[in-house]
């Protein structure tokens, strides 16, 4: 071989030595990993069984670029939260994963706060220029000048599925985040590093913890707190403990005394989502204005089931089970469902009739008992009674919600992030939890109704200037299932004979038979709030009504029912069975009373 | 030459003696003629139209010429000077007064410090003032290991402040005297002078006017019985919970204007208050001023009862006449003559056998302070910047430590002891539990003594952690419910309902009374052996309606329901 040849083909085999091991040494990606992702970002675990990296990659949820083998490229487009309503329906809701649920999720109410923002505008000062129905809608507009709505943006709206998560740490920052908001299954200690060759993925979950709910619902009417037996204090942040305030704590600086809870989480140990299903929770597609319409479940959905032998939708219950993970396979004779048609699944009816839940978290079996005692539950006078009037053991009142507005300080908003002037301060009079007011619901039953709420505003522009104009006050009582159901209802006293239950307030009452005298003990003149009325004051003892309902139709007892009520009481004393035939009908019966006809009318002095 | 120099000598050490004294600064002014400044200034009453030497100057001082206006005696009837200024005339009373709840704060003191463990039973030994029966209380040791360490310290410079003998807050509502004219001269709430004195004219920390007043307002009783358990009741002010976010309501953008270190509820006031009876019209002299042996218990120095102007017999002193069977006339203090309503014996609510052991309060209190689960700290840090949310809880000390914005400003005492700071676990007016008082009446009991207390040295380390204390007897933990006279009386009572069929009534507490809050509605025994709780017997006729009970109730039902 002549020189000049071996050299060029020394050369040549060298820089292919030098290709082959540099390529040899260059990290591929490999069978094992769908995309480049891999190259830097190993999670240690599956986000769920259904959810395998090795098989979807990261690409498929979080989008990016899964081809590039630079962090710059490959993470162009990515999402660090795939569930985020703004992507959700390219990611979570693409065409072979969830591609009905995105959709409707952005309708449900925990999206749309259409409730809440109805509510505010309607009762606060507001510029009806700037009206909007959602938030979706309220998050496209720059901040304007009505109040109602600059103290949804400030307060209230940190709740709500188009919320992203982050930056912010604790409950805040976990809160929104679409789909993520409630399938998340936490890391105990966050990932600081996600460069890592490996890290914790967060799972997902249809399994949905208590907790993830309580993250928005320890708020307003505090269902959250009150089903799990945390009642939110008056903020003593007693008993001190290690030398400072105790640990009893909830977000936002607030503390939490210990109540009996929910006969369901105390005894049963179920979740939120054992009673609210998919549908209930998630929407069914249409948009609602109220909660009472999207909720997808009532007590006697489970205690008074309607059972049938067919299942209606067995391909749903199928997936339902699968991905629920935890039921047992038991052979199915009976179906239930709920109000809007959503298999029941974890309900099963025993062959003796007995009824048993399978928790939905770890599907232990909980056995329950149905509706019984008709001689109490279908009593003709008590008819209009809803479950939550009797079983429900205690509510959280706030009363006096005292809203302040400095229009010279700043506060950051929730669904910019960024801080806008204005600073809403919030106080309040007083807290209670024994004994609500009953009264008439939106749907004619009878339910327990708490201040929702009794709001006084007070604003200052600008400069510090006190603005008459913009400062009102309006009081509303609502009502709403307080989630601490007892087995043990109250007696009969307790209701008929108690002024703060049928409305009046706290004080001193006397029946008579010209109607209701009242000394009431709070004196709301007294206390500088400005009305006439005592704050625990739902309807005068003329039946005058004192405060305004958040439902049309809901509204405190007329005078005929205040009177009906109490008249009841002058028999209580003996006549305290349901089975007493004077209840049969008690207006012949106390008419015969009067005119010396009963047995008992004899003895009246 | 010797007489002159002599004569020279003694002419200057007379000048020398009479013009100079060590302690007196070498001034010009003389403040001797006190209404070349003060003019204006009103004799204080007929009896004690004086010259101003002889109640505000010590014997010692009263010359021509006083250069230190330093000497003036503010407070001549303040405990440490009585004697001297009051003493001549008013030995007796005086003595009398020494004896007294008011200057001992002997059941305050003997219960608290029995309960922390500091003495074995609750029988007075200790008074806050020199008193000839009782010691003087001891001051706390600086190495505190136990309850009973700090109990004194508590006392001193936490309840005291309400005591005859210190100095008011200088606060809305809290402006008095010290000794006698803490009842007997007036104060304004603003304390603000408003007499005849031009040099204090408008001036804060002053009287109303340099008179005596007669009868005794009620203001002057509240500017220290303004709280729970007294005054609070008889007015109707109920304090608001103590986070700054109960600072409610504002009014035309201004905040309430506090009074008695708090803002308040307004409840219904005691029918007695709206008829403009004074406190004095029941608690006169003899209940007030002593007179009465000296004793820790509650009752011991109240005497009066409902039925002294109630009832059908044993009317008071005062009574002017009867004019019917069912009215009696009640001259009051201020020379206004009330109708009061003698007790309606037709009325079966007055006549259920078994109620008369029933105290009146029983049923017309009409609510009450039951204030739940007070813990208690006292914290030496340097910095108590943590407390600022709470820093509104009717105690002047912890109020000055912070701005109107919460800012920490530093400790009264920068490197002495620290404040005393508390809270409470929740507090409820319309709550009732019953129990049984020294004459086995049943009456309201307050949830009074439910302590929890830390401790937190100046080095940060928690010497007391959340620790209940224990009885000086050894017989458990130093909690306590008492007998409570609420002060709210109302015209109709409460309804049965109110006691019987109701577990907090009856001492079962609330819900059964299970976990570490609703625990608290369950009674503690009282402080003395003479009280009690109600019998488990007593606790099931309660909650069961008896066939008696059900034959009463619906009479009394019946009896309101055809009452017009």
């Amino acid at each position: 071989m002549k020189p000049d040849s071996l050299i060029s083909v020394c050369v040549i085999a060298v820089i292919a030595s030098l290709l082959i091991f540099q390529e040899m040494s260059r990290e591929k990606v490999t069978p094992d990993s769908m995309d480049g992702c891999s190259l830097c970002h190993m999670p240690d675990t599956d986000p769920s069984p259904s959810h395998p990296v090795g098989v979807m990659g990261c690409t498929g949820c979080h989008m990016g670029n899964p081809f590039a083998r630079n962090k710059t490229r490959a993470h162009i487009g990515m999402i660090k939260n795939p569930g985020n309503l703004q992507v959700a329906g390219k990611t979570c809701g693409q065409k072979n994963c969830h591609p009905d649920l995105p959709g409707r999720v952005e309708k449900s109410l925990m999206a749309t706060n259409r409730g809440i923002l109805a509510a505010l505008q309607n009762l606060w000062p507001h510029e009806n220029a700037e009206s909007v129905q959602d938030v979706f809608e309220l998050i496209k507009r720059p901040a304007g000048r009505s109040l109602a709505l600059d103290h949804y943006r400030k307060m209230c709206g940190g709740c709500h599925l188009w919320r992203s998560r982050y930056p912010d740490l604790g409950e805040i920052g976990k809160r929104g985040g679409g789909c993520t908001d409630c399938h998340i299954k936490e890391l105990e200690t966050p990932n600081s590093d996600l460069s890592k060759k490996s890290f914790r993925h967060p799972g997902l979950t249809t399994r949905i913890s208590t907790d993830n709910c309580l993250k928005c619902h320890n708020r307003s009417a505090r269902i959250g707190l009150s089903y799990t037996g945390r009642f939110e204090s008056e903020g003593y942040g007693t008993p001190f403990t290690k030398g400072g305030p105790g640990p009893r704590r909830l977000s936002g600086g607030r503390f939490f005394l210990e109540l009996p809870a929910d006969v369901h989480h105390r005894k049963a140990g179920l979740d939120c989502i054992d009673c609210h299903t998919e549908k209930g929770v998630m929407g069914d597609g249409k948009t609602y204005q109220h909660q009472e319409e999207q909720v997808d479940t009532t007590c006697k959905t489970c205690h008074d089931p309607v059972i049938r032998t067919d299942d209606p939708d067995s391909e749903l219950t199928r997936r339902l089970v699968q991905a629920n993970g935890r039921q047992p396979t038991i052979r199915r004779d009976f179906f239930i469902m709920s109000p809007k048609g959503s298999p029941l699944y974890h309900l099963h009816v025993n062959s003796d009739g007995k009824m048993i839940l399978y928790r939905k978290h770890d599907g232990k079996p909980v056995r329950f008992v149905r509706l019984a005692k008709p001689k109490i539950h279908q009593a003709a006078y008590h008819k209009r009674l809803s479950c939550q009037a009797c079983h429900s053991r205690w509510v959280p009142q706030c009363y006096g919600c005292h809203e302040t507005f400095f229009g010279q300080a700043d506060q950051r908003g929730w669904l910019t992030g960024k801080k806008r002037p204005g600073r809403w301060v919030e106080g309040r009079s007083y807290l209670r939890f024994r004994r609500p007011a009953l009264g008439v619901r939106t749907d004619g039953s009878i339910g327990p109704f708490a201040p929702g709420c009794q709001v006084f505003i007070e604003a200052f522009d600008a400069e510090g200037c006190y603005m008459p104009e913009k400062s009102s006050r309006h009081l509303v009582m609502a009502s709403f299932d307080p989630h601490t159901t007892a087995l043990k209802p109250p007696t009969c006293e307790a209701c008929h004979m108690d002024s703060k239950v049928i409305g009046l307030g706290e004080g001193a009452l006397k029946i008579t038979d010209t109607g209701l005298i009242f000394n009431p003990v709070y004196q709301s003149a007294r206390s500088g709030l400005g009305i006439d009325f005592p704050l625990d004051a739902f309807v005068s003892a003329e039946g005058r009504p004192l405060q305004l309902t958040s439902r049309p139709g809901a509204r405190p007892f007329s005078l005929e029912e205040l009177e009906r009520i109490t008249r009841v009481s002058l028999c209580l004393p003996c006549h305290d069975r349901y089975d007493d035939k004077i209840f049969c009908d008690f207006s012949v019966s106390f008419s015969r009373f009067r005119m010396g006809e009963a047995p008992c009318g004899k003895e009246a002095p | 030459m010797k007489t002159i120099l002599i004569l020279c000598l003694l002419t200057f050490q007379i000048f020398w003696y009479f013009g100079t004294s060590p302690a007196e600064e070498k001034t010009d002014e003389n403040f001797a003629s006190c209404r070349t400044c003060h003019t204006g200034v009103e004799a204080m009453d007929e009896d004690h139209d004086f010259s101003c030497v002889r109640c505000h100057l010590m014997p010692e001082h009263r010359r021509k010429v006083l250069h230190d206006h330093n000497r003036v005696v503010r407070h001549p009837s303040s405990p440490t000077k009585v004697n001297i200024f009051c003493g001549p005339c008013h030995r007796d009373d005086i003595r009398k007064l020494q004896s007294s709840r008011h200057w001992t704060l002997a059941g305050m003191i003997n219960q608290t410090r029995f309960l922390w463990g500091a003495q074995p039973d609750p029988d007075p030994r200790y008074s806050a003032a020199p008193c000839s029966r009782l010691e003087k209380m001891p001051e706390s040791p600086k190495t505190v290991r136990t309850p009973a360490d700090l109990v004194d310290d508590l006392l001193r410079r936490r309840c005291f402040a309400c005591h005859l003998g210190t100095s008011p807050p200088m606060a809305n509502g809290m402006f008095r005297g010290l000794g006698c004219a803490a009842c007997h001269v007036p104060y304004d709430n603003d304390g603000r002078h408003r007499g005849g004195d031009h040099t204090l004219k408008g001036k804060k920390g002053y009287p109303t006017a340099h008179k005596f007043c007669r009868p005794i307002p009620n203001r002057q009783c509240m500017h220290c019985h303004n709280g729970p358990y007294g005054g609070g009741d008889y007015t109707g002010k109920f304090q608001h919970d103590f986070h700054y976010s109960y600072r409610t309501p504002l009014a035309n953008g201004y905040l309430p204007e506090k009074k008695y270190l708090m803002d308040h509820h307004g409840l219904s006031q005691d029918v007695h208050h709206q008829a403009g009876l004074f406190c004095v019209d029941c608690h006169d002299k003899k209940e007030v001023m002593g007179s009465m042996p000296v004793s820790g218990t509650g009752l011991s120095g109240v005497k009066i009862r409902c039925i002294h102007c109630h009832g059908i017999e044993n009317s008071r002193g005062n009574d002017r006449g009867q004019s019917s069977s069912s009215h009696r006339f009640l001259l009051s203090g201020d020379g206004v003559r009330h109708c009061v309503p003698v007790r309606n014996i037709t009325n079966p609510a007055h006549n259920i056998p078994g109620m008369e052991k029933v105290h009146c309060l029983g049923c017309h209190s009409a609510w009450g302070f039951m204030d739940y689960g007070p813990s208690f700290i006292r914290d030496d840090r340097r910095d108590l910047s943590r407390w600022a949310p709470w820093r509104m809880q009717s105690d002047e000390s912890v109020a000055t430590m912070f701005d109107n914005q919460g800012l920490f400003l530093g400790k009264p005492d920068h490197d002495g002891p620290g404040p005393w700071l508390m809270g409470w676990r929740f507090r409820r007016w319309e709550y009732l539990t019953l129990g049984k008082d020294e004459e086995g009446r049943i009456v309201p009991f307050h949830s009074r003594y439910q302590y929890r207390i830390s401790y937190v040295d100046s080095n940060c380390r928690v010497i007391l952690n959340n620790v209940i204390p224990q009885r000086g007897d050894g017989t458990g933990r130093g909690w306590a419910f008492m007998p409570y006279y609420s002060h709210t009386v109302q015209l109709r009572g409460r309804n049965c309902e109110a006691c019987h069929g109701e577990s907090l009534a009856a001492g079962i507490g609330l819900w059964g009374g299970e976990g570490p809050d609703l625990a608290l509605t369950r009674p503690s025994p009282p402080v003395y052996p003479s009280m009690g709780l109600l019998t488990e017997k007593e606790k099931q006729t309660l909650i069961e309606k008896s066939p008696a009970y059900r034959k009463w109730r619906f009479k009394t039902l019946w009896r309101d329901y055809r009452d017009r």
